[in-house]
């Protein structure tokens, strides 16, 4: 049996398993962020005036807003004149079949354990892969297409559904809404649109792979899921990204919008370079995500974080329409020195709304992992509910684990329960496996499993099987 | 904004010039050459401290607007005061009487023995100079809170208590009435408990009916080893009356301290609570209730800090709120690094009785020990319809049943008081 001394050292100097680099050639604008950058990422994108303007518009909010201090991380402020805001692989042309893809990106892919072609034979995904920021790939569309479903890259949607775009963006996320919103209204560069028609239910899991792959290129993407009236769909977004030693920035929006009756299920496995074990490098992730849900609508977020440097994300509801449903469930691991501040809001206006808050928060080595939520239920938010559990499991005497939540209620008739505990691994749970013939590593990934499994067991069945491994490799050095 | 920026400065400047201007000449705790030098910098702070508006995070839910707006002025008074009323009826205490924030020594009774010293400040200073200079102004901290600035700059007495053995049997009972229209009164309070010892306090805060007052008191506590220290404190102020309460308590090795906070009445108030358990093997409990009716406003902030290791602290604030009443409680758990083997544990819970009633609740932990036990909860509800029903159908009167459910979810906080008395009080004046 290994010792812990042996285990500790070969875990602790494990690297990053998916740290590897891309080479394409890259089309990209020279660093720096002026009006004239905004203009000409519109005008390299082909976009109509509207939107041009409307870009404007959200850049000279940007430049009238400071950046956020409020969460409980410290990072160095990332210099945004040192960034280029807009990276595309070269040749983009219009594909017709895989063949006209570039090997390489089918390589990384391949790596990732996403061929393609296998997704595409064997499992029920569409996917649509994302590298760097524009989409080069797109499969199942004609499938899809079939159901009235609109499951493409937003400048394909910017082109193609401009009515649809324009009558939705920027509706739950404004421009004004928060610094990273404001600098990616401004900048971002693509991202997926998704439209489900009315009564229709979408067959299969959504899907779609960001990778930050030029080097000093922040990710913008903006994402946009609308559900009309009686739809249901499933969305899965997966990243993974490659290592490097400077910091890298990654602002995206998420805009989900649920009509009358319809469901959203939004469930993301955020593994981005968390910066080697001495906290160098990594990804800052300072997202924003939230839903609308209309009259009886529901959205319901999963996320397993187990990666970036820094986290900064609070995928939200706002219950505006009478009995309308959303949830959050999310496990987030921190390890060595991530730091992560996460947490959603849940803003009830409507009557008769519900929502559910499950946060499971690991932390290990030198790590802060924070929960912070808004429960807001307002006057009118008559006979509302609301339940809360924010539990926080602590591998090491290094680490910290925090939980702010903000309770505010409004009116009689509703009922807000909230309940948080921090406690350390069970020593009685290792040795009883350990008793048993479990490696100590074995146990702890056993424990954490079954800590988070309230939330893992949310996941679409492709996800849990990897979120349970990135729970796995992420912990792998916490003996102790 | 600029103009907003200034407007505010500006206002900053004539509420402090209204204290300055109506102080000035009196011979006051401040004025003591004993404290001149943490009043001088306590001034400094002011100066370059503003007043919070509902940006700065620990103010997001309450608004000083209303305090700033009016001129308070200190008023020394000697009028007759009817002090059978503030009496707690059955209780066995000494009591000590500040009107106005002046210690009246017609109406109190000082103790000086072996076992324990009870004084106002404005003697202490002169009689215990060494001991003042040692503690006063190093609890508490006037750099970043604007309000503990200006209580240090200008407080005009307080109560001096120095427990040096088991003082059991009786309380010691500060009462604290304001009786002037617009009066501002700046109590500062030091208790220091020697190890091995044991007291008992009382604090009731009192205003006279229809008159705009602002009580900001300023208390520092130090509990050393193996001490005992409870507090309980009672407000009983007017609709129109503000209070502002800074406590700042230091806890040594293995000592114990209690703090409950009833408030039974007052217009608009913030109770800053902040416990730093600095020792080893420290208990602390923090309790609290309050029951808004009309427009009141009531604002708990607690924060404990556990610095050494085994720590223990449980806290528990419940609150009934009727009408437009509006009740914050902000608790905040910090568990440094080293702190292992603490447990700490917090609860708020609310009843909403209105429509127009809100809670803004906001449990905080920061855990950066792995070797320990911390949990929060709140709760924001209603009562059981079916405890209800189950009451009337037996035959009792639906204001009755809630009368009950009502003692029955305070019971808890108020059942925390180690005074019968006290508890006997406090369950008479609830709504």
């Amino acid at each position: 049996m290994q010792n812990e001394e042996e285990l500790l050292h070969e875990v602790t100097n494990k690297e990053y398993e998916y740290g590897f680099e891309t080479n394409i050639e890259s089309d990209t604008i020279a660093p720096g962020l002026s009006e004239d950058v905004v203009r000409r990422i519109s005008k390299k994108k082909d976009e109509p005036q509207w939107l041009l303007d409307w870009r404007l518009k959200a850049f000279a909010i940007w430049k009238n807003m400071k950046e956020p201090e409020w969460a409980h991380v410290k990072y160095p402020k990332p210099d945004f004149q040192a960034i280029s805001y807009y990276s595309a692989p070269k040749p983009k042309k219009e594909l017709a079949s895989l063949d006209e893809v570039d090997p390489e990106i089918l390589k990384t892919m391949e790596r990732l354990g996403i061929s393609l072609e296998e997704q595409k034979k064997l499992t029920g995904v569409a996917i649509d892969f994302v590298i760097d920021s524009v989409s080069v790939a797109t499969s199942f569309k004609e499938k899809l297409g079939e159901l009235g479903i609109i499951f493409c890259s937003m400048s394909e949607a910017i082109k193609e559904h401009p009515e649809l775009v324009r009558k939705y963006l920027g509706t739950v996320v404004p421009q004004s809404d928060n610094f990273y919103a404001a600098l990616n209204s401004a900048v971002f560069t693509d991202g997926s649109f998704c439209y489900i028609p009315k009564g229709t239910r979408c067959p299969m899991e959504l899907s779609t792979y960001f990778r930050i792959n030029e080097s000093g290129t922040g990710q913008f993407e903006r994402t946009m899921v609308i559900a009309d009236e009686g739809s249901y769909v499933s969305y899965l977004e997966g990243c993974t990204a490659p290592q490097r030693d400077e910091n890298q920035l990654h602002a995206a929006v998420v805009e989900l919008i649920a009509l009358d009756n319809a469901e959203i299920k939004y469930s993301t496995v955020q593994n981005w370079y968390p910066g080697d074990k001495n906290g160098l490098g990594g990804v800052f992730n300072f997202v924003t995500k939230r839903g609308i849900c209309h009259k009886r609508s529901k959205i319901s977020w999963t996320q397993v974080e187990t990666g970036s440097a820094v986290t900064w994300k609070y995928p939200s509801c706002i219950l505006k329409g009478d009995y309308s449903i959303g949830e959050f469930f999310s496990v987030a691991v921190t390890n060595n020195y991530q730091q992560a501040d996460t947490g959603t809001k849940m803003i009830h206006l409507g009557k008769h709304t519900k929502s559910t808050i499950i946060s499971k928060g690991i932390s290990s080595g030198h790590s802060q992992n924070s929960y912070r939520g808004l429960v807001q239920i307002s006057k009118n938010a008559i006979n509302s509910r609301n339940f809360s559990q924010c539990d926080s499991l602590l591998m090491t005497d290094h680490c910290g684990a925090h939980t702010f939540p903000y309770i505010e209620v409004n009116n009689q008739s509703s009922m807000v329960e909230h309940e948080a505990t921090t406690s350390k691994i069970g020593e009685d749970k290792i040795f009883y496996c350990k008793q048993r013939g479990i490696s100590e590593e074995k146990a702890i990934g056993l424990i954490v499993n079954g800590y988070a499994k309230e939330v893992l067991n949310k996941l679409p069945m492709e996800f849990a099987v990897e979120a349970q491994k990135l729970l796995e490799i992420s912990l792998e050095n916490s003996v102790g | 904004m600029d103009t907003t920026v200034e407007n505010i400065t500006s206002k900053k400047d004539q509420f402090i010039a209204s204290i300055d201007g109506t102080i000035a000449g009196a011979s006051t705790l401040s004025t003591s050459h004993v404290v001149a030098s943490i009043v001088e910098s306590a001034k400094e702070s002011l100066a370059s401290l503003s007043f919070p508006t509902t940006r700065t995070e620990a103010w997001k839910y309450t608004r000083v607007g209303k305090i700033i707006n009016q001129k308070f002025e200190v008023k020394p008074t000697e009028t007759q005061v009817e002090i059978g009323t503030y009496h707690i009826p059955g209780i066995q205490a000494i009591e000590m009487v500040f009107v106005n924030g002046f210690f009246r020594a017609d109406l109190s009774e000082t103790l000086e023995n072996n076992v324990i010293s009870v004084l106002p400040m404005s003697e202490a200073v002169s009689k215990y100079p060494e001991m003042v200079k040692q503690y006063y102004g190093t609890i508490a901290n006037d750099k970043k809170d604007i309000f503990t600035a200006l209580n240090t700059s200008y407080s005009t007495d307080g109560l001096f208590i120095h427990v040096k053995g088991e003082y059991k049997d009786t309380a010691i009972h500060l009462i604290h009435i304001n009786d002037s229209d617009q009066v501002i009164a700046q109590c500062r309070n030091l208790i220091i408990t020697e190890p091995n010892s044991h007291a008992k306090i009382v604090t009731s805060y009192h205003s006279k009916k229809d008159i705009s007052s602002f009580c900001n008191q300023v208390t520092e506590v130090v509990v050393k080893e193996n001490s005992f220290l409870s507090i309980d404190k009672i407000q009983q102020e007017s609709e129109q009356a503000f209070h502002i309460s800074n406590d700042f308590v230091t806890q040594e090795k293995d000592s114990t301290f209690h703090l409950n906070t009833f408030t039974l009445t007052g217009g608009w108030i913030r109770n800053n609570l902040h416990v730093h358990a600095k020792g080893n093997g420290t208990n602390t409990d923090m309790y609290g209730l309050y029951q808004p009716i009309l427009k009141q406003h009531i604002d708990n902030h607690t924060l404990m800090i556990h610095d050494g290791t085994d720590g223990e602290s449980n806290e528990l604030y419940k609150g009934i709120l009727y009408d437009k009443g509006k009740a914050v409680f902000n608790g905040k758990v910090i568990v440094a690094i080293d702190a292992q083997r603490t447990n700490a544990y917090q609860t708020n819970a609310n009843v909403l009785l209105s429509d127009d009633a809100s809670v803004n609740s906001k449990p905080e932990l920061e855990i950066y020990a792995d070797d320990v036990k911390c949990s929060h909860g709140s709760t924001t509800g209603q009562f059981d319809e079916e405890a209800l029903f189950y009451l009337m159908a037996r035959g009792i009167k639906k204001d009755t049943a809630k009368r009950l459910l009502t003692e029955a979810f305070l019971k808890e906080v108020v059942d925390h008081s180690d005074i019968l008395a006290v508890r006997e009080l406090v369950l008479r004046y609830l709504h």
